[in-house]
């Protein structure tokens, strides 16, 4: 994945943006092999995110990455005011198991999407980094 | 002791406002500068001399990125008994006071000062820049902001503020008739303040409905305008300084409540913190909120005044837009709102946001007013929003 910089954000060469901690640098990783992984708490199984050493539910820290199989359901629609060339839109998904996160979406695809409907994972290569999107 | 008794020794001594300027006219200055003129300009409202502040409420400055109150105080030439830092952006002003409220109540301080410079300060490194440019979202290496939404290019209030209005407008529609009604009040209570950066400049809902949209749903003319401003307040012993011949100011319930940073990630969108802070405050004070006199909601965004008038309680969540159309916003109305142009008509400083909403509330309490002053108003409920929807307050102010 690309550390330094983000070529789509005007941020400088030293940008600390999209670097990975030692734990986030899992989720990551498996991103690049097309695999959507959150963190589940062994203890109450909640599924938290973004990654981080605690559980949000319950305090404990055995969380571990499994990876998500399901849908995504579109929460919101937003058209930032910069984003990189081939994005046009952000969306707030909602996984099956309760977690949002944001999603680009792709210029071709941004048109068709509808708030609460469901759609499949896909991933979307950004500058060399592969962000789960929606199809 | 009830904490709100020993309010009893305890008074606002002096408020100051800025007049707010367009950004352009307003030359970069440093927040120590600004503080340090703040500060003089309040002195002068409570003719009192620099040596009696002994206590210090600020927020991070600029110039230092650590020991912000320490460097405040050692600017401004002063020995504090007291100091405190608090980072709530737009609940600041109200989280101040309370903090210095409880200073001055518990004896650690005769006369606080808290002070929110509002201008730009020049713009020297790149974390300048990136301060400027993603303002609550940090683009530091390890924030979850850097890592999982600036590279997206989610920032800024105005994405989030329009993730808010969609989910509300999927929920209970958002009714183009009561926005624009809503931000053609707080334009016409302007037009009875002359400090604010809209006096002079009315508006028709037909203005507002056609401004251009920023991110769906949300219009131009639903957003406040960025100014350039600030304030400064001084909360005393009223054993020290007795009651100036003015209406004792008293908080009689106060709450804060803090949040999911991006609301994105809150499984209902809409549970603000707002509403726990509102009810706690008003069950601290006694109060039902049909009881107050005036209501001083925060009003970043048309949508945040939507929400809050559903958190406080004054209708229930999803039923805004009918209250909105029902009622008359202005000082003689059935709801008196930011009777002073809230800050969608007075220009919104920065951090020093809140101030409008906090001296619009304690203006009215003292019957300071003339153009537009509530013909009996002894209580106001004052809320506070900092982040999106992220930290905010409410506070019951009451006079007497």
């Amino acid at each position: 994945m690309k550390n330094a910089q983000c070529g789509w954000i005007n941020t400088g060469e030293e940008s600390d943006m999209l670097k990975p901690s030692k734990v986030t640098v899992d989720y990551w990783s498996a991103l690049q092999d097309k695999k959507l992984k959150i963190q589940i708490c062994q203890k109450c199984h909640k599924n938290v995110f973004y990654p981080r050493p605690l559980c949000t539910g319950c305090g404990a820290m055995e969380l571990e990455y499994e990876e998500y199989q399901g849908g995504i359901t579109v929460i919101s629609i937003v058209a930032p005011e910069s984003v990189a060339q081939n994005i046009s839109h952000l969306i707030v998904g909602e996984l099956d198991n309760g977690v949002r996160l944001l999603a680009p979406i792709s210029t071709n695809n941004a048109m068709c999407l509808q708030i609460g409907a469901r759609y499949g994972l896909a991933f979307l290569e950004i500058d060399g980094q592969l962000f789960p999107t929606v199809v | 002791m009830d904490m709100y008794e020993a309010f009893e020794q305890v008074d606002i001594i002096a408020t100051y406002q800025k007049k707010p300027v367009k950004l352009g006219n307003y030359p970069p200055t440093t927040q120590l500068e600004q503080i340090a003129v703040l500060t003089n300009s309040v002195l002068s409202e409570a003719g009192l001399p620099l040596s009696e502040i002994d206590g210090l409420v600020c927020l991070p400055i600029n110039e230092s990125r650590l020991f912000a109150p320490s460097t405040v105080g050692d600017y401004l030439g002063l020995r504090l008994n007291y100091a405190d830092l608090v980072d709530v952006g737009g609940a600041s002003a109200l989280a101040m006071l309370w903090r210095a409220y409880l200073a001055v109540a518990s004896g650690q301080s005769n006369l606080v000062l808290c002070v929110i410079p509002g201008g730009i300060p020049p713009v020297t490194t790149e974390e300048d820049v990136n301060l400027l440019k993603y303002g609550a979202s940090s683009s530091k290496f390890g924030s979850p902001q850097a890592e999982f939404e600036l590279p997206l290019g989610f920032w800024g209030q105005n994405i989030s503020y329009a993730i808010a209005a969609q989910d509300y407008r999927q929920r209970f529609g958002y009714d183009d008739d009561a926005v624009s009604k809503l931000v053609v009040s707080h334009r016409e209570n302007a037009q009875l303040n002359k400090d604010a950066i809209f006096y002079g400049k009315p508006l028709t809902a037909e203005d507002v409905q056609a401004s251009r949209v920023v991110v769906d749903p949300i219009r131009k003319l639903e957003i406040v305008m960025p100014v350039a401003g600030g304030g400064a307040f001084l909360v005393g012993s009223t054993k020290r300084y007795g009651n100036q011949n003015k209406r004792q100011i008293k908080p009689v319930g106060y709450a804060e409540c803090y949040s999911e940073k991006s609301l994105y990630h809150r499984s209902d969108m809409l549970d603000t913190p707002l509403k726990y802070a509102a009810a706690r405050a008003l069950d601290a004070a006694k109060f039902k909120i049909s009881d107050i006199n005036a209501y001083q909601l925060y009003d970043c965004y048309a949508i945040t005044v939507l929400l809050g008038l559903e958190d406080i309680g004054l209708c229930a969540r999803g039923e805004a837009a009918a209250f909105i159309l029902d009622n008359d916003f202005s000082f003689v109305g059935s709801v008196p709102l930011n009777t002073g142009g809230g800050q969608l008509g007075f220009g919104q400083a920065g951090m020093a946001g809140g101030l409008v909403q906090l001296f619009e509330a304690i203006s009215q309490l003292r019957h300071e007013l003339d153009d537009r002053q509530i013909p009996k108003c002894d209580s106001v409920l004052v809320t506070g929003t900092g982040g999106v929807l992220s930290e905010q307050n409410a506070m019951l102010l009451v006079a007497g």
